[in-house]
């Protein structure tokens, strides 16, 4: 039996691109704020925080202590960043996705 | 001071335009304020007949007063209308901060994400509240904190699930083999 991959699901998938694509400044109200927009569901904080956490025990992220401001309360951030079998588990699921979507003939339109 | 920010809409009679007029001076005198009507285009010196102007194109249905926070104005939207109303008294602090007791519910998340939901939660109250106002903010703060704890409570409930499973085929095993 070969190697275990990781599994990604639907909405780790979507915390890791926000992460991707909020480069240095992925925290959690970012990372809420950008897949709102992107899916036009409403996510709450705690939502995004046990996901992000998930990720964190699986090693898919790691996350850092970010500086107090006063807008916050004088609370810090956690910054967040994808590490490399993350990167790894996202190209994964690309490929799976792509592997399944390639020869299927359009329904209702393209796919 | 006020301005015109919307388009006019259908004419409107003399008495709407009192009734409109008075919006602006009734605020002026019930709130500390020196609210004075002007129109945003044109100088403060020619504000009147600019106001009845654009007033008399107007359609007086409904009158709606929403504080704007931390700015100290105030918008007035009648008919589609909306004015800004400058006043000098300055909202406190408190105003902004988000409800004492919802943050106080916080306090139960799980210790390695209170911090940083809680700051979070309080950096959003505040662009909530720069746009939407008060009440919105504290609706929406409140919601969130609801709808926060709920991921932490099942994730809780499938760890003990699962742990209560494993516990349970190993208890079955050791029966077994004993």
């Amino acid at each position: 039996m070969g190697e275990k991959k990781p599994y990604l699901g639907e909405f780790e998938e979507l915390v890791l691109l926000a992460i991707l694509r909020l480069r240095d400044n992925a925290y959690g109200m970012t990372i809420r704020q950008t897949v709102e927009e992107a899916t036009g569901r409403s996510i709450s904080i705690g939502a995004i925080y046990t996901t992000l956490e998930r990720l964190e025990q699986k090693g898919f992220v790691s996350s850092r202590q970010g500086e107090p401001t006063p807008e916050r309360g004088g609370r810090a951030k956690r910054y967040f960043k994808i590490e490399g079998t993350g990167m790894q588990a996202l190209n994964e699921a690309q490929r799976v996705r792509e592997l399944l979507r390639s020869g299927l003939q359009p329904a209702g339109g393209a796919i | 001071m006020s301005q015109i920010t919307s388009k006019p809409q259908d004419r409107r009679t003399d008495a709407e335009l009192e009734a409109l007029l008075g919006i602006a001076r009734s605020y002026t005198i019930a709130g500390s304020g020196n609210a004075t009507a002007i129109d945003k285009d044109r100088s403060p010196l020619d504000h009147d007949s600019t106001l009845l102007r654009r007033f008399a194109d107007m359609r007086f249905k409904k009158v709606k007063r929403r504080r704007e926070p931390g700015t100290g104005v105030t918008m007035i939207n009648a008919s589609g209308y909306e004015f800004e109303v400058f006043e000098n008294d300055q909202p406190t602090a408190d105003d902004s901060q988000p409800p004492e007791f919802a943050t106080y519910l916080l306090w139960y998340l799980p210790k390695e994400v209170r911090e940083a939901v809680t700051g979070d939660l309080e950096e959003e109250f505040s662009i909530v509240y720069n746009r939407f106002g008060q009440r919105k903010a504290i609706i929406w703060y409140y919601y969130q904190v609801g709808a926060s704890f709920w991921p932490f409570v099942v994730s809780k409930v499938q760890k003990l699930v699962k742990w209560g499973v494993v516990g349970w085929i190993s208890e079955a095993l050791r029966r077994f083999i004993s």
